[in-house]
């Protein structure tokens, strides 16, 4: 930069270096060059504002001479901008203005200091301390406007966020939803409750949002917008706007979505899922389902779950409980969790159940793997009846469930193969006799023949109250009454 | 849940309850009008410095009394500082002088650290006998108000969590890290003085991983990776809470008169490899021993953020039930984990041109 440049470039220059805060080890020659478009709107202002002491300036070196004492020794910062805002510190933004000028007024010495400038110019006439003064004010300017930039520029970000949480909030948290569907007059006390909101509209140069964060009031706020709609809306907004929220228990709606028709095709061509008594299961309202573990356990709540969806009316989809060992199971756990499975705890289930959800459990558990193949139809031992304090204590509704894997046909095949099967975990592996003939691959996947029955509510339950809770003995003849309706279902799918 | 409390003789519990409630409002209230007077620690912290600010310009704050080592920052006819160090032995005698001269009733006892260091020893002195040192101070003032603040971890991830954690969960807090057994201690000490006292009202809010553009913590520099390690086979949900809404609940805490725990987090659950995501991040899936032991050595070479015990964080859950927050402090979250998230995304740009024009 040379004496002979017109005042507005060596304004632009300066004022740009007290806009950036630059350290004082910057030069004001490397300066220059990225001034333009971060600055843009600096010089018109700063000028106008900027006293006679333009012409001081320009009597003082060059910045090319200034470089080399610049560099040398970098003068204390000008106590005058810092000190000056810092003794009125009323607000928060008036605050970030006064550390942002004392930070500008540290690095204003880089621009022609006072001490620093060449001797020739310290003895040429009493410039100096004008320079300094008028590089204080049109520093404290600067940093003022800086202030309401970043202001803005906050108040900017803040904008698509709201936006799209607006957009994505009633999709993707279904669960919240009944408080957060009061409607925005619902809202409105809460959008003015948080204090966090209440500081950021008390500060005046930010705009006032509305309860819905899409209507602004302020007219200063308009160039911010489309700011922000030009900068921060595409990768921002869209990664907000992405329904990729997990259920509260881990269920994702994306993942399954992409899964079910692979899903709905297993059980509707592969294992022909057949349903009975699907009427007994409520169209709305919090219901147990208590089922068996047809011979592999992974798939049981898999294949539950989309066969209600594909023949209850209502649709509804039961979230099942998995036993610890299924769930911290290394990519399995999460496979299930993410299509519906939940931990199986007491906590849990109760919560699920609370949120008027339907919940089926497999009280066999893991001892469903370990019976031998002719008892295959035989239920296990129901557990400890954890199920059905639950049931007592929340109310719900227990439906006995049997889950038949019918495989009249192919029980010798299956005999030997129950092994694999299991080792697989898939469901019945079901194969035509004729194995070694047919199909291309050697094991031709044939359709076994799947039955859901769904009983009505155990009345035995239904009939107690909450004091049968600290029964023991109540709750395991409870226990063996569901477990005894469970095996009759699936005796009587066996007999039909 | 809520007939689980439904038990017969709490008419006379509740009856009970509510004279020790007016008791404690009057205590509160016996100063001038209800203004309150706050003294805090911990205001370097970016949570605290922020709670000053807020402090000093609310309505029913008389004056904010800070105490630390370091000036936060703040200032405003509201706010005065005194430079106490907590670490320092017998600095009780000081706080007690200081609290008794400004006619403190509320504490604001914030200095728990933001994340695990080096320094366990210091840490240690610190938040042990540091908040020894307060409640003492606060004993002999006889505050009526005391708000502290704890993380989530105290719970600990653990195999056998439920899914989302109530207070009265055991804490079971995180083996291996000094940090939690240090905030174990703090909750265990801070517990011990609200049975002590029981005209005062004391909380502890418990905060989920605190996530925000101001808040630098562990969680922040293991999220703003390239390649974020993960454990292979596992892809917990994760549950944070943004800056602002901390801030909202501490300044809730400080406005209603609440005693008790109260669990802290933003609304919404992601899947870790989601806020990896997110945040800009690859997630690098690695065996769970592995990562344990990488992190490990690498925190013993202060090359990473964490310690090895925090692997447990990426493999289990440790997410809150905040249903006691919203029911007696009348905390609702502003913000969403994904928000939280994406703040950082907004965030790191500007830092990092910050950065490069002071580098300069």
């Amino acid at each position: 930069m040379s004496i002979d440049k017109s005042d507005g470039s060596q304004t632009e220059s300066s004022s740009e270096t007290a806009g950036k805060r630059p350290s004082a080890r910057r030069t004001a020659a490397e300066s220059e060059p990225p001034s333009g478009e971060i600055t843009a709107k600096f010089p018109k202002r700063v000028h106008a504002r900027r006293p006679a002491a333009q012409d001081a300036r320009e009597d003082a070196p060059s910045a090319t001479t200034l470089d080399e004492p610049t560099r040398a020794s970098t003068p204390p910062a000008p106590p005058a901008a810092g000190e000056g805002t810092l003794a009125k510190p009323a607000s928060r933004s008036a605050l970030r203005a006064s550390a942002r000028s004392a930070r500008a007024g540290r690095s204003s010495s880089v621009p022609p200091p006072p001490s620093a400038v060449a001797p020739a110019a310290a003895a040429s006439s009493g410039t100096t301390p004008v320079d300094a003064s008028a590089t204080a004010e049109h520093t404290d300017a600067a940093s003022a406007l800086g202030a309401s930039e970043l202001e803005r520029a906050t108040q900017a970000e803040r904008l698509p966020l709201m936006a799209a949480d607006a957009e994505s909030r009633p999709a993707a948290t279904q669960s919240a939803s009944s408080r957060d569907a009061g409607s925005s007059a619902a809202l409105a006390p809460q959008a003015e409750d948080a204090p966090a909101r209440r500081s950021a509209s008390r500060s005046t140069a930010r705009p006032r949002h509305d309860v819905d964060g899409l209507v602004w009031h302020s007219d200063a706020a308009a160039p911010a917008r489309l700011r922000s709609a030009e900068i921060l809306s595409t990768p921002m907004a869209s990664a907000l706007a992405r329904a990729d929220f997990a259920d509260d228990f881990g269920l994702d709606a994306g993942y399954e979505a992409k899964l079910r028709p692979w899903l709905e095709a297993l059980c509707r061509r592969y294992l022909h899922v057949e349903v009975q008594g699907i009427h007994n299961i409520p169209a709305s309202g919090r219901a147990l389902l208590v089922a068996n573990h047809s011979r592999s356990a992974l798939w049981d709540g898999i294949i539950l779950r989309t066969a209600l969806r594909l023949h209850h009316e209502a649709g509804r989809e039961p979230r099942w409980l998995v036993d610890d060992q299924q769930y911290h199971a290394p990519f399995l756990g999460t496979f299930v969790n993410r299509l519906g499975a939940v931990r199986a705890c007491q906590e849990n289930a109760e919560r699920l159940l609370l949120r008027e959800e339907l919940v089926a459990v497999f009280p066999e558990g893991a001892k469903a793997a370990e019976r031998r193949f002719e008892d295959r139809y035989r239920l296990q031992r129901f557990g400890r009846g954890g199920y059905v304090k639950l049931a007592l204590r929340t109310g719900a509704p227990v439906i006995p469930v049997a889950i038949v894997a019918h495989d009249r046909d192919y029980a010798s095949w299956l005999s030997r193969l129950s092994s694999a099967s299991r080792l697989l975990s898939t469901p019945m592996l079901a194969l035509r006799p004729g194995l070694p003939r047919l199909g291309r691959l050697g094991v031709p996947p044939i359709a076994s023949h799947i039955q859901i029955c769904i009983g009505e509510p155990v009345r035995e339950i239904a009939r107690q109250d909450a004091l049968a809770l600290r029964d023991d003995g109540l709750v395991h003849e409870l226990n063996e009454c569901v477990r005894g309706a469970v095996q009759q279902l699936v005796n009587a799918s066996l007999q039909a | 849940m809520t007939f689980k409390h439904a038990d017969s003789g709490s008419a006379a519990a509740d009856e009970l309850v509510s004279r020790d409630e007016s008791a404690k409002l009057r205590r509160l209230r016996h100063g001038r009008g209800s203004a309150r007077a706050i003294a805090m620690t911990g205001t370097a912290s970016s949570l605290g410095r922020r709670l000053v600010a807020e402090l000093a310009e609310a309505q029913h704050v008389a004056r904010v009394v800070v105490l630390d080592t370091v000036h936060p920052g703040v200032t405003g006819s509201k706010v005065s500082f005194y430079s106490l160090d907590l670490t320092q032995p017998a600095v009780d005698a000081r706080l007690t002088e200081v609290l008794e001269a400004e006619e403190i009733d509320t504490f604001v006892h914030l200095s728990a650290l933001e994340g695990p260091i080096h320094a366990t020893a210091w840490a240690h002195e610190l938040e042990r006998s540091g908040t020894m040192q307060v409640l003492h101070a606060c004993h002999k003032r006889r505050i009526a108000k005391l708000i502290t603040v704890s993380s989530a971890l105290v719970y600990g991830p653990h195999r056998d969590n439920p899914n989302f954690l109530r207070e009265d969960h055991p804490l079971r807090g995180l083996h291996g890290a000094h940090y939690v057994a240090d905030q174990m201690d703090v909750e265990a000490q801070v517990e011990k003085w609200r049975e002590k006292h029981p005209e005062s009202f004391v909380s502890v809010l418990r905060m989920a991983l605190v996530l925000g553009p101001k808040t630098q913590n562990f969680v922040r520099r293991y999220l703003s990776r390239t390649f974020v390690p993960s454990v292979l086979g596992y892809d917990p949900l994760v549950q944070l809470v943004h800056e602002n809404d901390a801030l909202a609940a501490l300044m809730l805490a400080v406005e209603r008169d609440v005693s008790g725990v109260f669990n802290i987090a933003s609304e919404g659950l992601l899947r870790l490899s989601t806020a990896i995501r997110l945040a800009g991040g690859l997630p690098l899936p690695l065996p769970f021993g592995t990562l344990r032991r990488v992190a490990s050595l690498l925190w013993a070479l202060q090359l990473c953020e964490a310690p090895g015990a925090f692997v447990s964080l990426l493999r289990h859950l440790c997410v809150l039930d905040t249903a006691r927050a919203q029911r007696e402090l009348g905390f609702r979250s502003r913000y969403n984990a994904r928000e939280a998230i994406v703040s950082l995304r907004g965030a790191a740009p500007l830092h990092d041109a910050k950065l490069l024009s002071e580098a300069r």
